[in-house]
């Protein structure tokens, strides 16, 4: 059961990991946020940004702040599903015999960078769709659990499209926010700019470890929500399939599919540990309009009307919300 | 301690609750009193002030009550809905839903929420009062005060059914007759139609009148035109019609036309009391001319069937007047057989004008005869053979029978004397060819011829010295020869040759 503790201890963690990730990173607050959203809701991050905004820098930094192993998998054309998960080696044993040994490839870490995981091929970005749903990794018919906490932190570049493999659905639906990382404002980047002209090491320290990061799970897990904010959540989701009985006449315009219950999950697990953040002991509405954006522009897929005409997914998600925003009144008594 | 937290916001939003409640009150006493309204044009009834009043509160009353009850009524959810929408993030909501929950995490949520709800203030609890409610009461109240403004005849769709006047009911009652009258007479379908027409533009004037006496007079006066107009053609359609053409059948014949019996029997007492003061050639002149248009115009018309009894009563009154004549051209008293025509005349004008006088053929006969019911004529045929031109055929039997029929006084009528006197040779000699029997010569008595019929030889042209004119002995012997016959004077073999012989002459 969830003590008075284990709630003033969470927001206490909150604010010192967020203090302490800003020592490494200058700006990006939303991001930072959503990102220790996901990872204490227990779900992996799809990072997308122009080279140099501070992607693998901010991994990095999560990995520090939260004291787990953090391991980089830089993803080329030529990478092997091996490279990733590992193989079995031949080794002579004491006695000189031949002996197959298991070396753990870079996925079997807490916190893995998956850099420009969109560059692999296909086969290669499979080998972690294992990993990140189950935390286990097969191998030659052994199966290898990963360690908890385990979160897949990859990053994709937007500019470069030639010679990249776009995510396929099923393995895109498993990563639970999709962040858009910003080019910094000039500010920004003076501050970045003199922040590394002195020392390009990330001086972030440690504030949780792998159980405290469970047990504020766990925390979060508790928390009450309302039947109309999960309802509304529901709508939310539903409203983004052309085809479901409530959809939004955005879906029906733009939209070629929806998004899946994973995106339902993961709107309510991530609400909830962003009321906490935000010292709430309930989920609102507010946290469900504000993860919308990260839980679902990676999950609903355009049509050619919505790519002819430029929309975007952020600019479909808004129409979604506004339409279920307007809510029904009463046509006298306005009554709601 | 929740409630007690939110009994001051409970409280502001009960004040919304009755605000909306009263104003939807309104709106339903607005519509009650446009329902009300319509429905008192609908029947032209000016409802009264305090009335209208009335049912505006008491169904505003009504719609503030339900309303207040069954929609705005603030609950514990949704005042916790309404700070939470103000921008307390659902703290509220899920405060109320969790309760009693004690967990650590319900304590700590409950706490959160009471503890942001004091910083909270009811007065930024803004009262909502949806715009469109406000103009619907707007636009009730003006549509109440449009339609109360009207007046209320004007609208009214549907006629007021006011109760019929007597005078209204008389003149629809005429109508009616008039119309019944119309239908029934024997007119062409364009008169008819024609008549009808005007009676519905009178009946129609009528209806969309106000009953005023001006309009019951105008009404009255084209009911009367129509009525003449009918006579007219009616009368013109009557056979009778054609005897106004004679100065002396003329006032019978409008008397008839006008169908008052009263005024017939009258002028038939008048043309009998004036046939019976004349004398003589007068006497024989008038009855001529009372019998003699009447058969011609019987002759030459062709009366309609729903007059045949009127002209069978003419035609036996000419044949009545007819035997008189000729009983006074035989120097015979005529005074009888005036009289039981006239009453025959008069008692079957009578039956005709009050609707009794029914004409049905006569069983078992080759002659067509008619006998009217009434009994007065029931042994008609006996007359009606009796009067024949010239005094030809049977009418001798009539007459004989009034030559000794009762005369209590022994008189013979006026101006013709005694029965002494009857015979006297200074009788009055009466002019009438017509009743002079057309022969085919004259019989000499007792000459015969090769084929043992009497001869023929015609009459001497000029008349001889010391001759009485045939014309006027004629009567004389006629008469003797029917005392003779009376009295059996003469053998009953012989007499159908001594009647002969005096027809011959």
């Amino acid at each position: 059961m969830v003590t008075e503790k284990d709630l003033k201890d969470f927001s206490d963690k909150c604010s010192r990991v967020f203090e302490q990730i800003g020592r490494d990173m200058v700006g990006q607050r939303d991001i930072i946020e959503s990102a220790v959203v996901a990872m204490i809701a227990g779900g992996n991050v799809l990072l997308e940004g122009v080279p140099g905004v501070g992607k693998t820098r901010l991994v990095r930094s999560l990995g520090r702040v939260f004291g787990l192993p953090f391991s980089r998998i830089q993803f080329t054309p030529d990478l092997m599903p091996s490279d990733v998960t590992g193989t079995n080696v031949i080794e002579k044993d004491e006695r000189g015999n031949s002996v197959y040994r298991f070396q753990p490839g870079p996925v079997f870490s807490n916190i893995v960078l998956a850099d420009e995981i969109n560059r692999a091929t296909p086969k290669t970005q499979s080998a972690l769709l294992e990993a990140m749903q189950e935390h286990i990794v097969s191998i030659a018919g052994e199966d290898h659990r990963l360690s908890e906490p385990f979160f897949v932190l990859a990053t994709q570049n937007p500019i470069e499209q030639e010679g990249t493999y776009p995510l396929p659905e099923a393995q895109i639906d498993r990563f639970m926010l999709k962040l858009l990382v910003p080019f910094p404002s000039v500010d920004e980047l003076r501050r970045i700019v003199l922040m590394t002209q002195q020392s390009m090491e990330e001086t972030s320290e440690r504030v949780l470890s792998a159980g405290e990061l469970l047990a504020m799970r766990e925390t979060a897990r508790e928390i009450p929500v309302i039947d109309e904010v999960v309802d509304f959540t529901m709508r939310l989701v539903a409203a983004t399939h052309p085809d479901s009985d409530q959809p939004s006449e955005t879906a029906k315009r733009y939209i070629r599919m929806g998004a899946s219950p994973r995106a339902a999950q993961a709107l309510i697990t991530g609400a909830k540990v962003r009321a906490l953040i935000g010292g709430r002991y309930n989920v609102s509405l507010k946290d469900i309009h504000a993860l919308a954006y990260p839980v679902l522009r990676h999950r609903v897929k355009l049509n050619f009307d919505a790519v002819a005409e430029r929309k975007t997914p952020d600019e479909l998600i808004a129409a979604m919300l506004g339409e279920l925003t307007r809510r029904p009144k009463s046509p006298v008594f306005g009554k709601r | 301690m929740i409630k007690q937290a939110l009994t001051p916001y409970l409280r502001r939003l009960r004040a919304e609750a009755l605000l909306r409640a009263i104003l939807s009150g309104f709106l339903a006493g607005c519509a009650a009193e446009l329902l009300f309204l319509l429905s008192m044009h609908a029947f032209a009834s000016q409802p009264r002030a305090s009335v209208c009043l009335a049912l505006f509160a008491a169904a505003g009353l009504l719609g503030a009550v339900l309303g207040y009850a069954l929609c705005f009524r603030p609950t514990l959810r949704g005042a916790a809905g309404r700070l939470d929408a103000a921008g307390l993030e659902e703290r509220i909501r899920t405060m109320v839903d969790c309760d009693p929950a004690a967990t650590p995490l319900h304590r700590a949520q409950r706490a959160d929420a009471l503890s942001a709800l004091t910083r909270f203030a009811p007065s930024r609890l803004s009262l909502r009062l949806p715009k469109r409610l406000f103009v619907l009461c707007l636009l009730g109240a003006l549509a109440v005060a449009a339609v109360a403004a009207l007046p209320y005849d004007r609208l009214s769709p549907v006629p007021l059914e006011q109760p019929e006047s007597e005078e209204m009911r008389l003149m629809r009652e005429m109508l009616d007759s008039l119309r019944a009258q119309i239908e029934a007479a024997n007119l062409e379908d364009e008169e008819r139609n024609r008549l009808l027409a005007q009676l519905e533009e009178a009946g129609g004037a009528m209806l969309a009148g106000d009953g005023s006496l001006d309009q019951l007079a105008q009404i009255t006066r084209a009911v009367g035109e129509i009525t003449q107009e009918l006579e007219e053609i009616e009368m013109f359609k009557s056979w009778v019609y054609r005897l106004t053409a004679y100065e002396n059948l003329k006032p019978l014949a409008e008397a008839l036309l006008r169908e008052d019996a009263e005024r017939t029997s009258a002028v038939l007492a008048e043309m009998e009391a004036g046939l019976l003061a004349l004398s003589g050639q007068e006497q024989l002149d008038a009855l001529m001319a009372l019998k003699t248009p009447i058969q011609e115009e019987l002759a030459a018309g062709e009366p309609d069937d729903s007059e045949a009894y009127l002209c069978y009563a003419f035609d036996s009154f000419a044949n009545d007047m007819e035997s008189a004549a000729v009983y006074l051209y035989s120097h015979l008293n005529p005074t009888l057989l005036i009289h039981s025509g006239f009453e025959r005349m008069k008692s079957r004008m009578a039956m005709l004008l009050s609707g009794e006088a029914v004409l049905e053929e006569a069983e078992d006969s080759d002659d067509t005869l008619y006998v009217s019911r009434g009994g007065e004529d029931a042994d008609l045929s006996a007359e009606s053979d009796s009067a024949s031109a010239g005094g030809q055929g049977d009418g001798e039997g009539q007459a004989h029978q009034m030559l000794y029929s009762a005369d209590p006084d022994g008189r013979w009528g006026a101006g013709v004397g005694t029965r002494e006197q009857q015979y006297h040779a200074d009788a009055e000699r009466l002019v009438e060819p017509s009743l002079i029997p057309e022969l085919d010569g004259s019989y000499i008595p007792g000459a015969r011829g090769e084929d043992g019929v009497a001869q023929l030889k015609p009459a001497p042209e000029e008349e001889s010295e010391g001759s009485v004119p045939y014309d006027q002995v004629y009567g004389l012997y006629y008469a003797q020869l029917l005392d003779q016959i009376a009295s059996y004077a003469i053998p009953e073999d012989a007499v159908e040759i001594v009647e002969a012989y005096f027809y011959g002459m």
